[in-house]
């Protein structure tokens, strides 16, 4: 499996316990949803599985490493192997398109022959090569989360972790961006996606984990197709 | 050899990157450079002017000569004969013999007493040796002192004295002096590493979104760490170099009034500005000053980019 959490819960400095107990397993290659109303700890799920926060009982397992023996140097290491897209896009303004998508593979010191290469086909995956000089600002909300896209997946991650990417798109750009999820997980990717839109669980017929109030409960069901 | 080009390439980028983002401030850039400038320009001028005073006063030890009065008794034949003796030591460099008559005509020209001396029926003046200590000698007090006092010792001698006390006082005066700057240094270096700190801090806060994102992306804090350290580096440098130019402009300016006023001594100097090896510390100085504090700073804030901390 690629991600298992074993009896976690996270509680956070002032107090508020964000998870509670969770337990469950995702397999190498999954496609999972996972849902909630807002503030019953999607985020929080995602951020233990990033190591953005630690668990405060239990224990975080992703792709074989167990997270709360992580030492701090090699956290940048493990985010390496993660594509992370955000409700937010988290674009730098200052830098070109290009140059964001670059970013990830320039942190990791990538030769800058074979940059260009896997930078132009990130974007045109996410169908935006045209605009790789155009600053994010110039984009639209949509053609801006798909920049956000192909950088989560320049570095061909083994796993895309996504926070509501289309909480502020409509219809239409949302399916566009969980149709690329689901082909970049048809191409052997794990994807973990949180929203609250219900309607492309029913349309991509994956499994899903449901938060109520920190606890899970819809644990590992299978696919409702 | 490919990690070493794609390293170096790295680092040569981040470096022009840190240049570039000097001159896209240019205001606060320049200003915290004069300052840091100012800075350190103050220990580095103090620091030229001790040379230049202790350059004159080796050259005044260097021509410090021993004065050998002979005893009254003694007579000149018997004063030739010391004469050669001490010029077999090897502690000896040069010497020569002032005779009671060349002494009394040095005497009569420089003091004005002439027409008192004339009124003297005999000459009371003592045979003198002057004596040049050897190279070895005269650099070392010790060695020195053993030799006056050996001297002093001789039958014939009746005092033995060295000129140049006063330059055993003006050293150990100097010696306080250097220390002094040394302090300055220190201190002002202190002030250096804060103004750094401070505007690293102010480059951190306004790139912070840029931070938490290379973070999230995998980004190591050596990465996150490089421009701003270059930066700090880069200010110290540039910093170190306007110093350097205070110091030649404030040296220029004072050559004139000073070689004018040593003329008036009978001293032929001129007023030198810092060594090329003091440049060359002063300026590694600056640079490594903004490097640590760089380097510190950028490792206080980026604690704060950690798991946990609820930041990301």
């Amino acid at each position: 499996m690629l991600i298992e959490f074993s009896n976690v819960s996270k509680r956070y400095p002032e107090g508020h316990e964000a998870l509670r107990d969770i337990s469950f397993v995702i397999e190498k290659g999954e496609m999972v949803f996972l849902t909630g109303h807002s503030g019953a700890g999607k985020s929080t799920l995602l951020r233990l599985v990033t190591l953005i926060e630690h668990a405060t009982r239990g224990q975080v397992i992703v792709n074989g490493q167990n997270l709360g023996r992580l030492k701090r140097r090699t956290i940048p290491y493990f985010r390496r192997q993660i594509g992370m897209v955000f409700q937010d896009h988290k674009l730098l303004h200052n830098l070109s398109v290009f140059d964001n998508v670059a970013l990830p593979l320039i942190v990791s010191g990538f030769h800058p022959r074979d940059l260009r290469r896997r930078v132009h086909a990130a974007l045109d995956k996410v169908g935006l090569l045209n605009r790789d000089r155009a600053k994010p600002i110039t984009l639209s909300g949509g053609e801006q989360q798909r920049v956000g896209i192909a950088r989560a997946v320049v570095n061909r991650p083994s796993l895309l972790v996504a926070d509501e990417p289309t909480g502020n798109l409509d219809a239409n750009l949302s399916d566009e961006i969980f149709d690329l999820f689901h082909d970049f997980n048809y191409h052997g990717v794990t994807v973990l996606v949180a929203t609250h839109d219900l309607r492309h669980i029913e349309r991509l017929g994956k499994r899903s984990l449901t938060l109520a109030d920190g606890n899970l409960t819809a644990p590992a069901s299978s696919p409702s197709r | 050899m490919i990690q070493m080009t794609v390293w170096l390439t790295r680092h040569l980028q981040t470096l022009i990157g840190a240049l570039g983002d000097l001159t896209r401030n240019p205001f606060s850039s320049i200003l915290s450079i004069s300052v840091i400038a100012i800075a350190l320009a103050l220990p580095g001028g103090l620091f030229a002017a001790l040379q230049n005073v202790n350059k004159l006063t080796s050259e005044f030890e260097h021509g410090a000569k021993i004065s050998l009065f002979l005893a009254p008794g003694v007579n000149l034949p018997q004063a030739r004969k010391l004469q050669q003796k001490l010029s077999a030591n090897p502690s000896v460099k040069h010497l020569e013999l002032i005779t009671p008559e060349q002494a009394m005509q040095e005497f009569k020209s420089r003091s004005g007493l002439k027409d008192a001396l004339d009124s003297l029926t005999s000459n009371p003046l003592p045979v003198v040796l002057l004596i040049h200590p050897a190279d070895e000698i005269s650099r070392s007090p010790v060695k020195l002192a053993g030799l006056i006092d050996e001297l002093g010792k001789l039958e014939q001698v009746e005092l033995s004295q060295f000129d140049l006390e006063w330059i055993k006082r003006l050293n150990a005066l100097l010696e306080l002096a250097t220390r002094a700057v040394w302090v300055i240094a220190f201190i002002l270096g202190l002030g250096v590493f804060l103004v750094i700190g401070n505007t690293i801090r102010l480059a951190i806060a306004n790139r912070q979104e840029e931070i938490r994102i290379i973070k999230l992306i995998g980004g190591t804090d050596a990465f996150v760490r490089r421009p701003f350290v270059y930066s700090g580096m880069l200010q110290g440098l540039l910093g170190g170099l306007v110093a350097l130019l205070i110091i030649f402009i404030l040296f220029t300016f004072l050559s004139a009034p000073t070689s004018s006023l040593s003329s008036l001594y009978g001293i032929a100097t001129s007023l030198q500005p810092l060594q090329p090896l003091p440049a060359l510390i002063l300026i590694f100085s600056g640079a490594s000053i903004g490097w640590l504090s760089a380097r510190i700073t950028v490792g206080v804030y980026l604690r704060q980019f950690e798991p946990g901390r609820n930041q990301l």
